[in-house]
């Protein structure tokens, strides 16, 4: 196996503190291995900038194998870089060529403010989620598994939404910074299953109504967000929840 | 950032959308007045075309077609005022969810916003703009009459002479050039128009979506067609005076 050592020139975002003004900044990177993801891409950066003395980057990241949804970088326009089904974790420096320029910048949207360089706050997901992606259980003995039989047509399109990581590359493509593949992906995994049926259009009207609280954009069917899902959560999440927030307006 | 302070961050209390115009107004809401009058508009602009197309039967029957029209006033005042609701609640709410779109990314991508997206779908600002700009001049044009040539006498019936108003309009290339361009901005809007409208509507389908986006491509395009043929048709000489 080859390794080929590159230099890229990088163009990064960086801002001192949540009120403070930013400004893209120029690095060299040297030495960047063809086998190096792209977060170790800038751990070798902040190395680098370390070194100097120079304040490193500050970004997200925790699990680097693309299941938390914690790394958020538009990575040359696209978010987590424009490779089909992989976050920025999971993108590999073999992807790019000796003496490429790359921009870094954090997710863009009102409701994501940055808190500092690359990393922004996503806590709107969280109280989206919290507004009504949950099943209201009452306490008791944990149900025997496989008690209620979930057909193999609805376990798929509860899975297929469940996928999501909330990581917001959704929001970040959007031209309008919408939220809706994640708000109607965490709707659609609990609506397909039983026990998130009853509150179906309780639900989603509470979220919507949490999202629109929170200063995202509305829905334009670009399907930019499909496009860059780390997960591939495909816009059929979308319809559903246009749907059911419909049929909520007549209960 | 400071902008962020000031969003209220709490759900409006309840009813949750409990009224209908809470819900036009919500971010789902307003796209489906989008779809619902986007759908009343195309309708209208399919069946105008049908009655454009008698031009090509000649004088008598577009004149007839014109008269009659104009005479069945129960319908001309329906659809005015089909049209009269439908257009500026399109229009409005379109410009209401734009600058929603606007507020909701205050500070742009230093280098740019790289994702993928259909052109068409990307300028439907840009080409509903231009195609209310064509709308207003054609009604000046046609229904108001005050630009544009126009024949020296009415018909001895009282009518207007709708068929030497479009040839003479259209033997003139940059009118009739307008009119084409106008054609071609619509088909664009409503090549992603067509499909979104399902979309905001919650009708999704695996198998026909993406047959529905290919739909919405050749009917936005061959309406186009339709009605660009006619003034393409005077200048050719194919309508004759
Ligand atoms: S760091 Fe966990 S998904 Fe990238």
């Amino acid at each position: 196996m080859s390794d080929k050592k590159m230099k890229l020139k990088l163009h990064v975002y960086r801002q001192a503190s949540k009120d403070a003004a930013g400004a893209m900044k120029e690095y060299v990177v040297e030495d960047v291995s063809e086998h190096m993801s792209f977060l170790e891409m800038m751990d070798h950066l902040n190395e680098q900038l370390m070194n100097k003395g120079e304040e490193p980057i500050a970004f997200d990241h925790d699990c680097r194998e693309g299941i938390c949804g914690m790394c958020s970088m538009v990575i040359n326009g696209i978010p987590h870089g424009g490779h089909r089904g992989v976050t920025a974790c999971q993108l590999h420096m073999r992807h790019f060529k000796d003496g490429d320029e790359i921009f870094v910048e954090p997710w863009r949207a009102r409701a994501f403010p940055v808190l500092r360089d690359l990393v922004v706050d996503r806590q709107a997901f969280d109280r989206i989620v919290a507004a009504g992606g949950y099943v209201s259980i009452n306490t008791g003995g944990a149900p025997d598994a496989n008690a209620l039989p979930i057909s193999k047509k609805e376990a798929d399109l509860s899975m297929d939404a469940a996928a999501c990581i909330g990581c917001g590359a959704c929001v970040a493509a959007c031209k309008n910074a919408s939220a809706m593949l994640f708000v109607a992906a965490k709707a659609s995994h609990l609506n397909h299953l039983p026990q998130g049926e009853p509150e179906r259009y309780e639900r989603v009207k509470k979220m919507a109504a949490q999202m629109d609280a929170e200063g995202f954009g509305t829905c334009s069917n670009y399907s930019s967000c499909e496009a860059v899902c780390p997960k591939e959560i495909s816009v059929r999440v979308i319809a559903e929840f246009n749907r059911d927030l419909l049929k909520a307006q007549a209960k | 950032m400071a902008e962020a302070s000031e969003l209220r961050r709490e759900a409006a209390s309840e009813p949750l959308f409990g009224s209908l115009a809470t819900f036009a107004m919500s971010s789902v809401g307003s796209k489906v007045v989008m779809a619902v009058t986007g759908i009343g508009l195309w309708l209208f602009i399919t069946a105008h075309l049908a009655g454009n197309l008698t031009a090509f039967l000649g004088r008598e029957i577009f004149n007839g077609y014109a008269a009659a029209l104009h005479h069945n006033q129960p319908l001309l005042w329906g659809m005015r005022l089909a049209l009269l609701i439908g257009f500026p609640l399109h229009i409005l709410t379109a410009a209401r969810t734009v600058a929603l779109n606007r507020a909701a990314r205050p500070v742009e991508y230093a280098w740019a916003n790289k994702s993928p997206a259909r052109a068409a779908a990307k300028t439907m600002m840009l080409s509903g703009a231009v195609v209310l700009a064509f709308l207003l001049y054609h009604l000046a044009h046609f229904t108001w009459r005050v630009t544009g040539p126009m024949p020296a006498a009415p018909l001895p019936s009282g009518d207007w002479d709708a068929y030497s108003m479009l040839v003479m309009g259209f033997q003139r290339p940059l009118i009739a050039g307008f009119y084409v361009l106008g054609q071609v901005l619509l088909a664009a809007h409503l090549s992603h128009g067509l499909y979104s409208m399902f979309q905001h509507l919650g009708l999704w389908g695996r198998r026909w979506t993406p047959w529905l986006q290919s739909a919405a491509l050749v009917v936005g395009y061959g309406l186009c067609i339709a009605f660009a043929s006619i003034p393409l048709a005077v200048l050719l000489g194919i309508i004759k005076p």
